[in-house]
């Protein structure tokens, strides 16, 4: 029962989340928010939802610029049923140590902040600066 | 020497999304239009080696539906775009690989799926195999794993998708002039 589901879920949300939910996930979901990261990421969850269709994030990213890795690891973990403890939950109980970085950030690859191994190799390219000389 | 460049170098994703000039501008649209229409049907022919090309399949199965972003597994090189390396690439195999390769009308990409397809593996000191199978094809992407679940070759062509989109044919071909 598809349509009866997406029209009784359709009823249910704001006309502005509707616009948001149909345009980022292409489906229509409602639920109960549990949390939202420090990225902005919305969590959704309603257990009335088939099991695996039952917890969801409502990404801040545009849909271009949104990506799997914008979703912090303790978030991921109660996406995927890992656990049913969210990071707001277990925030107390988390040491924090000196490796762990301060905030969440998305993967870099192909970008200028990408990760590139210490190397002591000589460029096999060598940059040019262009001189432009005093007419 | 120093070796750092003192001229700030745009990127290519800076370049297309910010464009400086009028023709830099035209050109660009020009480029948007044709990333936009390989990101949307990146068509990939399969190069099941392993058990890498099982998560392949998966990918194509229900659940995670690889339909739904365009990509459609093509039989022929001839017809396909992106190469999908899935599995251990060995001696005997690599001549075939790189015949496929050939027969892949450009522009083609290649993503290399699992640790055999990337290095070697676990069967990296093998007599009988190629220790990587960017020693016979040109890779783009590399997805670790052994092999990789159905999600991490989804993403690893979500990230093909997002270097498709930072080409630019036709604007380099107005620098060149």
């Amino acid at each position: 029962m598809s349509l009866v589901r997406y029209l009784n879920f359709f009823f249910k949300n704001s006309p502005k989340q509707n616009f948001l939910v149909i345009r980022k996930l292409d489906d229509e979901k409602w639920g109960n928010l549990v949390g939202t990261d420090e990225l902005g990421n919305k969590y959704y969850e309603n257990k009335a939802e088939r099991y695996g269709r039952h917890r969801w994030v409502l990404p801040a990213a545009s849909v271009p610029a949104s990506d799997a890795s914008q979703i912090p690891p303790g978030w991921n973990q109660w996406l995927h049923n890992v656990s049913d403890q969210t990071p707001l939950m277990t925030k107390e109980s988390t040491p924090i140590y000196k490796w762990m970085p301060a905030k969440h950030s998305e993967n870099s690859t192909g970008t200028p902040g990408a990760f590139q191994t210490y190397n002591t190799c000589r460029p096999v390219v060598k940059s040019w600066t262009p001189a432009v000389l005093q007419r | 020497m120093s070796t750092q460049n003192p001229v700030s170098v745009r990127t290519h994703d800076q370049i297309i999304n910010s464009p400086n000039n009028a023709a830099e501008y035209v050109f660009t649209s020009i480029d948007k239009i044709y990333n936009w229409a390989f990101t949307s049907s990146t068509w990939p022919v399969t190069f099941g080696l392993a058990c890498c090309a099982v998560e392949m399949m998966h990918m194509a199965a229900a659940r995670y539906d690889q339909d739904r972003v365009g990509i459609v597994f093509r039989a022929s090189p001839r017809q396909s775009d992106v190469m999908i390396v899935a599995g251990t690439l060995t001696n005997k195999m690599a001549p075939a690989l790189r015949r496929v390769y050939d027969q892949t009308p450009e522009p083609r990409w290649v993503i290399s799926m699992g640790s055999c397809a990337n290095g070697g593996g676990y069967y990296h000191y093998s007599y009988a195999v190629v220790r990587g199978c960017d020693r016979i094809v040109p890779v783009d992407v590399y997805v670790p794993g052994c092999p990789p679940t159905a999600e991490a070759l989804f993403y690893g062509i979500l990230q093909l998708h997002k270097k498709i989109s930072r080409n630019r044919i036709t604007s380099m071909w107005y620098r060149k002039y």
